[in-house]
């Protein structure tokens, strides 16, 4: 009878444990899986109209005379391929 | 002492002439490989047929290789400068073989002339290209960037920044607008005026591409100073 009694406790304190540590592979489980968390929404500030004030406003400026510069500069280089092309002798 | 002068000129003609017959096949082509000369034997022709074709198929290719690269030309004139490029591309490889097939110098000397008055490689189509591509380049890129440039300082010294405005950089601006407006006219039908040129059109007049030149080169001094003038504005108000 005493035998049965800690056969029984035995098992219960087994099932116990094997409970307790899936339970805890479970949690582990969700915390690797998680979703991706929401990407916070950063409100992005419009820039003052004056172009003096606002230094995006001015980098805005300098990017579209670089960008007008270096295509500029192609041309030229374009010309000069051009020039290069029709000084070489094309005559039998 | 007549006969001294006599001497000495025919010497110093005989050494001009010469130097130049050295020199001469090292320019042709712009190359300094030694050209065989148009010889009078078929194979003579030939070979100097191969060398013609060959510099011009290498210069076709950097061509091709330029444009397919540049991102500012517009679609339907990079469509055509291409269609040009590979239809003289495939000539120069057509006339190539055709004249080592020759068995006669007669007709292989009359297809070694079309090698250059048929396709006018070097000095009607990779200019032509290279010049449209300019009008391009300036028309889609460096207008519209500057013309936004110009409005923007314009707002600028109207607005928050009046404070720093000046008749001269008020007069900067003028002339921004103006070097804009010039270099839009100038560059008005230029790519398709330069793309229309034929190599007939080169064979009746040696300088039909000059006036296209003359208008993109007039557009890049325009576009040059109109980027000046924007950036002293810029540093003014900076």
């Amino acid at each position: 009878m005493t035998q049965r009694i800690a056969t029984r406790g035995a098992i219960a304190v087994v099932s116990a444990l094997l409970v307790a540590v899936s339970l805890a592979g479970c949690a582990r489980g969700t915390a690797d899986g998680q979703s991706a968390r929401t990407p916070t929404t950063t409100t992005t500030t419009a820039a003052p109209a004056g172009a003096g004030e606002s230094g995006s406003s001015l980098s805005d400026i300098q990017n579209d005379l670089n960008s007008a510069d270096s295509a500029t500069s192609n041309a030229d280089g374009d010309v000069a391929d051009a020039d290069q092309s029709a000084a070489t002798n094309d005559s039998p | 002492m007549n006969r001294i002068v006599s001497t000495t000129l025919l010497g110093t003609a005989t050494v001009v002439v010469l130097v130049a017959g050295a020199c001469a096949p090292a320019f042709a082509d712009g190359t300094s490989t030694p050209a065989p000369s148009t010889g009078k034997t078929l194979a003579a022709i030939q070979a100097n047929a191969k060398v013609k074709t060959s510099a011009r198929i290498g210069a076709l290719n950097t061509a091709i290789a330029k444009v397919t690269a540049a991102k500012d030309i517009s679609s339907s004139d990079r469509a055509i400068i291409l269609g040009t490029l590979n239809h003289d591309l495939a000539g120069m490889n057509s006339v190539e073989a055709k004249i080592a097939s020759d068995t006669t110098v007669a007709s292989a000397a009359s297809d070694y002339k079309t090698i250059f008055t048929g396709y006018r490689v070097y000095a009607v189509a990779v200019p032509q290209a290279r010049l449209a591509g300019a009008a391009d380049r300036m028309t889609s890129t460096s207008v519209p960037r500057l013309t936004d440039a110009q409005s923007k300082l314009a707002k600028a010294l109207a607005g928050p920044d009046a404070s720093k405005s000046t008749p001269a950089l008020q007069a900067d601006l003028t002339d921004m607008s103006a070097q804009i407006a010039a270099a839009t006219s100038a560059l008005d039908g230029v790519s398709a005026r330069a793309l229309a040129v034929t190599p007939d059109d080169y064979n009746a007049n040696h300088t039909v591409l000059a006036s296209v030149r003359s208008a993109v080169k007039t557009a890049i001094a325009d576009l040059k100073k109109a980027s000046s003038d924007g950036k002293t504005v810029l540093a003014a108000i900076k």
